[in-house]
């Protein structure tokens, strides 16, 4: 096998989401189920605890064995892996991924089935009020003081627009295990801050010309060439920017929408459906490249790293700067409630989480257009000054061919990154991926809408 | 011992000769006829031996699970998952609150019946032709084997195929817009619907018709055919009369395993629906990630259902056409 071959193995693995869900998913409803009834209150220890538990977890002999770490795979692939073993002799990091509502599902209904959840701000409203993960202490975090304002006050610089919906601000601190602080700041946290980016949608160039705002989606003259991500906590909020800014209707909230508001919305999207607006609904990162790449769509939800690769292939799609603003979303990591049971176990869970917010993983997720929480981590780990650095934060141009982390070439000399340097990509938010109150709602309603 | 069973020890008995050419002799066939039909009489306990492992099998991985579907199904929901022994309906109720649920379970069983009724017809011939018109054995497996060969490509391979064929900018659509010139834009009806999901369904399934089928009309017995055209029989009418219902078992089997499949399919809809079609399968999936684990349940246990009266129907239409 060539090493290219390899490589394009290793990228397969890292992005098989919901290869992985599709023929279990049903197999593990019973699964789950049958996990759920011991588990739904198997954890219940206090932010007290924890914080004995993260000071002790220091005179604990270091952990020999596995971490399982659950999430949906964005940043669980082979180099990542390797890394971190290689840093820490004696730990072996076992990935479970899934896609986002699954692991949802699993935090909820099967805590003791993972150390480590990667998960989203957005999925903490659900999962924060089982008590099934830790409350970490701000002073159990290494470089917690470096955390971006963006991540911890909602804005880079004063007047930056915050955006609506669960940006990490509103969902990063938290009062215990159980309960979820606002946007008051707390001596705990729930997610470690990790990774976030600002989404917006792929376009193809060739055909369309600059595209900067999220009405395309909803342009009837794009009729049959529009692709939207099948999940309503991202692809509803995507449709709801492009309503508002075609001036079909307006939000009090997007990230939390009124039934009122969801029921307009739905009976304007079914009525576009009808009328052939939406070629399809995609499930996983190769299904939107697909969708792009193979001519069904001209314009899709899209997610930064499928772009670069389409772009890769000198396939002429664009990633969007919408004049709107982006939406954004944000991630980390937290400790399940019951590796607090095993000191030496939770002080290799602490190690990890922290250990996201250094130069290794910040250069490698770096290298594919995300940003960490640590932004200092980010150009530390692209190298300070280096061509990655002046490509993916400073919004320079290329001054060579770049490669991704797994030694592809992804980034032609000449290339500027859509959206321009970090200030300007997250400096203005228009709303977050977003779990809404009425959430139930949404999926009857999401269900109704994919079915028109 | 019934004359099926007699039927089945010599088809067993044959298929040795087959394999072994030397021993071509009728006394051979007699020999084996006779020994695999009068063997000694097995206690109990031999019998038990045999079925506990298949028993404990069909109890720990079809019917406990089906038992823990059903029971979920109408256990209370909580945020965490449900409630259990807190019993309640509300999740089939939830199932039917919109029309969504019902339309999908009427076009995925309309979708199972169509599947089903086109495999025949696709797949009678194929297996008609392989098993009664390719004389020799040798040249039976290697058709056979070309037959199958699909199954050697990985199922999302098989499936993901399809796109450069349906496509937009597919093999079909660059065939009617560039060559053939009679429509000026791309068909998107070929690919992401509900034709196309028909389509690779058939693709897929296909040879679960035409395997048993094969086996069937490869060893029916000759003698029952010689006799129809002794008797003046046209070739059609030995047909009709003769070889069709003799191999309908096969049909009957074929028609079960794609039935059963076609409605539980959920890959081959998602992937090649582009999300826009539904099938029960779907929408469980939907349930299960919301969480909400009892609607989820409510959905399969209909399912279920829905596929046991499917078979039932099948297994009653093959008894009226033995009894005729």
């Amino acid at each position: 096998m060539s090493s290219s071959e390899s490589d394009d193995m290793r990228r397969m693995n890292r992005r098989q989401f919901v290869r992985n869900a599709g023929l279990a998913g049903i197999g593990l409803t019973a699964a789950g189920a049958l996990a759920a009834c011991g588990g739904s209150d198997s954890s219940s220890s206090s932010s007290e605890d924890t914080a004995a538990a993260a000071s002790s977890a220091a005179d604990a002999p270091a952990y020999q064995g596995v971490l399982r770490v659950l999430g949906i795979g964005v940043d669980q692939s082979d180099p990542i892996k390797a890394m971190y073993e290689k840093d820490h002799p004696g730990v072996t990091i076992e990935w479970t991924i899934k896609s986002t509502p699954e692991t949802t599902q699993i935090v909820l209904t099967q805590p003791d089935s993972f150390d480590i959840f990667s998960g989203y701000y957005h999925q903490l409203d659900q999962t924060w009020p089982a008590g099934n993960l830790q409350a970490i202490p701000t002073s159990a975090m290494t470089r917690f003081s470096e955390i971006s304002t963006l991540i911890t006050d909602g804005y880079l610089a004063e007047g930056n627009n915050p955006g609506q919906g669960d940006a990490p601000y509103r969902k990063l601190f938290a009062t215990d295990n159980k309960t979820l602080a606002g946007e008051e700041k707390t001596d705990f946290i729930t997610l470690v801050p990790a990774n976030h980016n600002s989404d917006s949608f792929g376009y193809n160039e060739k055909e369309l010309g600059e595209q900067n705002s999220w009405a395309i989606l909803v342009d009837p003259q794009l009729k049959g060439k529009v692709a939207i991500i099948d999940d309503p906590e991202i692809g509803l909020i995507d449709l709801a920017m492009a309503a508002e800014a075609a001036g079909q209707m307006t939000f009090v909230d997007k990230g939390n929408m009124t039934k009122a508001e969801i029921d307009e919305l739905m009976t304007y999207l079914i009525e576009l459906k009808k009328q052939g607006q939406f070629r399809g609904f995609w499930a996983t990162f190769e299904e939107s490249v697909n969708f792009m790449s193979s001519g069904e769509v001209l314009v899709e939800s899209m997610w930064s790293p499928a772009v670069s690769l389409l772009q890769a292939q000198n396939f002429p799609v664009r990633y969007a700067a919408p004049t709107e603003g982006y939406r954004g979303w944000g991630g980390g990591n937290a400790i399940a409630s019951h590796v607090a049971e095993d000191a030496s176990k939770q002080a290799a869970a602490l190690e990890y989480v922290n250990w996201w917010n250094t130069a290794g993983p910040a250069g490698n997720m770096g290298l594919q257009g995300y940003y960490n929480a640590v932004i200092d981590a980010t150009a530390q780990g692209l190298g300070v000054g280096s061509p990655e650095d002046a490509f993916w934060l400073q919004g320079e141009p290329a001054s060579k061919m770049l490669n991704d982390p797994f030694g592809q070439p992804t980034i032609k000399k000449g290339t500027v990154r859509d959206g321009g340097s970090y200030t300007d990509r997250c400096g203005d938010f228009n709303t977050w991926n977003s779990h809404m109150d009425e959430a139930d709602y949404v999926a009857q309603k999401w269900q109704e809408f994919k079915s028109a | 011992m019934s004359s099926n069973d007699n039927h089945h020890a010599m088809d067993e008995a044959r298929a040795e000769v087959a394999s072994a050419e030397a021993l071509e002799s009728p006394e051979v066939v007699k020999a084996a006829t006779v020994a695999a039909t009068t063997g000694p009489r097995r206690s109990p306990l031999v019998t038990l031996a045999w079925i506990t492992p298949g028993t404990i099998w069909l109890l720990l991985f079809l019917i406990a699970p089906l038992v823990m579907i059903l029971l979920v199904s109408v256990w209370n929901r909580t945020p965490t998952g449900f409630d259990a022994f807190a019993f309640s309906v509300d999740s089939y109720g939830r199932l039917f609150q919109t029309s969504v649920f019902a339309t999908t379970l009427r076009d995925t069983i309309f979708r199972a019946i169509l599947v089903t009724l086109l495999c025949v017809l696709i797949g009678y011939p194929i297996a008609y032709y392989l098993a009664r018109c390719v004389k020799a054995v040798k040249f039976q497996i290697a058709l056979f084997i070309v037959v199958l060969a699909p199954f050697w490509v990985a199922y999302i391979v098989r499936i993901v195929a399809w796109n450069p064929v349906l496509g937009r900018q597919g093999v079909i659509n660059y065939f009617l817009v560039e060559i053939v010139g009679i429509v000026d834009e791309p068909i998107d009806a070929l690919y992401f619907s509900s034709l196309a999901v028909t389509i690779v369904l058939i693709q897929v399934y296909v040879l679960f018709m035409v395997t048993p089928i094969f086996f069937q009309l490869a060893t029916l017995d000759n003698a029952s055919i010689e006799a129809a055209r002794d008797l003046g029989a046209t070739p059609a009418k030995t047909f009709r009369e003769v070889v069709f219902p003799l191999s309908l078992p096969g049909v009957l089997i074929g028609c079960i395993f794609v039935f059963v499949l076609v409605m539980g399919e959920f890959t081959t809809v998602r992937l090649i629906g582009g999300g826009t079609i539904q099938s029960v399968g779907t929408l469980v999936y939907d349930y299960y990630k919301l969480p909400d684990l009892p609607a989820a349940a409510a959905g399969a246990t209909i399912l279920v259902a829905v596929m046991t009266v499917g078979v039932a129907v099948l297994l009653r239409f093959s008894k009226i056409r033995e009894v005729v």
